[in-house]
């Protein structure tokens, strides 16, 4: 009896850690999906529509290159091995020093504190973080303050702390344009006064979410030939977007004219769905996912918004540049996504994959 | 399992009880049914019932491979990222690409590969647990976490498309005008019940779901059977993984994502015990259309996102109530 006592013990113990830990793991996933949100949020414009105030600071670097430090959450997302790759590229271009480093946080924020602590007392000219939330910073962006080293903000903004200027894309925007790409698409497609379009949205809640979702609702607003005719949660996954798409063509069929999702991986599931129902109708996504835009050859109506972390990376070195040159910067700079088609879309893997 | 010495007016309460735990699931399945079909015009076309079938084939195999630990008293927290490793391991393998550049394999090797991993994975938490007592709940959180970093490893993190056909052919073909994912879904179904009715192995499993103790007093050898249900669900997810490549027509790094609870929940909808010795696989059939009748009905209704979380809730709360009024 007393050793069944101890076993049911250590069950309900084991239990009681593990719904702890669960809770932590579950906690890492939303850590992760935010991450996530991260590689959603950021993007990168082709450079030149940048139309930023640190263009000019390359040609400023001949001198001897800053020493910086990028800090990013985790290189599990693409997004970020992204950056990783344009820094090291920079490094060799002898845009920024030898030195300089790049820190991977592995997504943990008491890891990127001191990451940047580090940076600190490595005493780098300016620092670049790509913050896990907006709050856990807070302390060590205070420290790199009163240290004086500027402090250039990536894909997330700081809740507190100053910084010399705050580097992301703009979901709404992005949302936007590719709602508008899609009613390109149509038009060129068939002739039509009003077009029907479905949006697959992202998981319901995160921001990435409601931005694009507010970006396509202006696209709806603004364009009298676009109708709303559904939108459905598609949670950012293929599976359930394809699930959903179904559903869709189940009730609306022919009706629907085109179809917005709010990733690329939803548009592979969307892509799914009206392949097995024989169906050809435009269907646009944002990100620039690779998978993705290789489906563009055989759809002339597929595109997207590419999201291009190399250039967030090249900007905010040039904008630290100039800060250091003592020049004005802009406080914040949106960058544009890069619109890819079948027109652009093998450049575009040529380029960046 | 007492119902046969209770006597009595008790006697007559508890058969009315437990005929609710019995026949709630189905009702519930009926009544969704009717509803959506009188709400919605679209919902009894004959596509729409395929495309139900088809949207809960793959959430039904891991139900299914689930069932077995969950009626040994057993739980399997693994199965969403083992499905996902798994059917990357298959896509990689057959590709040749990532973590295999330039090491394609003919795709039945391919599969193996991948089924091989995933009992491998099967075997890791069912020893730990059957050995050493650890539970079940604990061993397969760690394989979570290993298959999902594996998962990553495999894939590099990134899509992979171009998949041979004859791997995509299990879960994304026709064959005498049902959708190959639906006749692998069933199939399994029919197995798996026949498993349990009528083999040793599936008596055991009941043996010692029921009380543990008991079952090891009368000879069975408890530790094989609390492992082979580990393994048993191990293997079942990542056949599920291998028809999802067909379904997608892809492999995607984030295709488990959100898998883990609705197979489970699909179990217990269904009216199996979650602490083991009762429950059968028409009743995970059963719970897993309700799910999806659920979604699909309301994805044609057009309810929003919001509204359906609600609606998912209630209704597996009024689930879950039925099944204790019956045991108590």
């Amino acid at each position: 009896m007393p050793r069944d006592i101890g076993r049911r013990r250590f069950i309900r113990n084991g239990a009681i850690a593990g719904t702890a830990l669960f809770a932590g793991c579950s906690n890492n996933g939303g850590d992760g999906g935010d991450g996530g949100d991260g590689s959603d949020g950021g993007d990168g414009g082709d450079g030149s529509d940048g139309g930023d105030g640190g263009d000019g600071g390359q040609t400023a670097t001949d001198a001897s290159p800053p020493s910086v430090a990028l800090a990013v959450p985790s290189l599990e997302f693409t997004f970020f091995a992204r950056m990783e790759n344009a820094f090291n590229q920079a490094k060799s271009d002898g845009l920024i020093a030898e030195d300089s480093t790049f820190y991977d946080a592995g997504n943990s924020q008491s890891t990127q504190v001191s990451n940047v602590e580090t940076a600190i007392s490595n005493e780098v000219d300016f620092l670049m973080i790509a913050a896990i939330t907006a709050e856990g910073v807070i302390s060590a962006i205070q420290e790199a303050n009163d240290a004086d080293i500027p402090v250039i903000a990536i894909d997330r903004n700081v809740a507190e702390g100053e910084t010399v200027s705050y580097i992301a894309s703009d979901n709404v925007q992005l949302g936007q344009r590719s709602t508008e790409l899609c009613l390109e698409f149509m038009q060129e497609q068939g002739d039509a006064d009003t077009y029907n379009v479905v949006q697959l949205e992202g998981t319901p809640g995160a921001s990435v979410t409601n931005d694009r979702g507010q970006g396509f609702q202006n696209a709806v607003d603004d364009n009298d030939a676009l109708e709303r005719l559904a939108s459905q949660t598609g949670e950012f996954s293929t599976g359930e977007a394809l699930n959903v798409m179904e559903d869709f063509i189940t009730q609306y069929g022919d009706d629907i004219d085109g179809v917005f999702c709010q990733n690329d991986l939803m548009a592979l599931g969307a892509h799914q769905a009206l392949q097995s129902a024989d169906m050809s109708v435009p269907v646009t996504g944002i990100d620039g996912t690779e998978a993705w835009v290789q489906r563009f050859s055989d759809n002339q109506y597929y595109g997207t918004l590419a999201q291009l972390p190399e250039e967030m990376v090249t900007t905010a070195i040039d904008t630290g540049v100039a800060h250091l040159d003592g020049e004005d910067v802009e406080d914040s700079i949106t960058i544009e996504g890069l619109e890819v088609t079948q027109d652009n879309a093998s450049d575009y893997i040529d380029q960046y994959f | 399992m007492l119902s046969s010495v209770v006597s009595g007016s008790s006697l007559q309460n508890r058969l009315t009880a437990s005929e609710i735990s019995r026949y709630g699931p189905i009702i519930g399945l009926v009544g969704l049914f009717v509803a959506f079909s009188f709400l919605n015009d679209r919902f009894l076309t004959v596509q729409n019932q395929v495309n139900v079938l088809r949207q809960v084939s793959i959430i039904g195999i891991m139900a299914i491979g689930v069932t077995f630990p969950i009626l040994c008293a057993e739980i399997d927290l693994s199965i969403a990222q083992v499905m996902e490793v798994t059917g990357l391991t298959m896509a990689t393998l057959a590709v040749g690409a990532r973590l295999f550049e330039g090491s394609a394999v003919p795709v039945p090797v391919a599969i193996l590969g991948g089924m091989a991993l995933a009992a491998a994975f099967g075997v890791l938490s069912g020893y730990i647990t059957a050995r050493f007592g650890v539970p079940s709940f604990m061993t397969t959180l760690a394989v979570l976490f290993l298959a999902d970093g594996f998962g990553l490893i495999v894939s590099g993190n990134r899509p992979i498309i171009g998949l041979p056909e004859s791997l995509t052919a299990f879960g994304g073909s026709q064959v005498f005008g049902l959708p190959s994912i639906v006749l692998v879904f069933l199939s399994l179904l029919i197995v798996s019940q026949l498993m349990l009715s009528y083999t040793r192995f599936g008596l055991y499993i009941y043996a010692v779901g029921g009380d543990r103790t008991a079952a090891e007093r009368m000879g069975v050898n408890v530790m094989a059977v609390r492992m082979g249900t580990l393994v048993i669900s191990a293997v079942f997810a990542s056949i599920a993984g291998l028809v999802t490549l067909g379904r997608l027509g892809s492999a995607v790094p984030t295709m488990g994502a959100s898998l883990l609870l609705p197979p489970i929940a699909a179990v217990i909808l269904g009216g199996a015990d979650l602490f083991g010795g009762s429950g059968n696989m028409i009743g995970t059939l059963i719970g897993v259309l309700i799910l999806g009748i659920l979604q699909n009905g309301l994805n044609l209704m057009g309810v929003a996102p919001s509204g359906q979380l609600v609606a998912q809730g209630i209704v597996l709360m009024l689930a879950v109530l039925a099944n204790v009024v019956g045991e108590n």
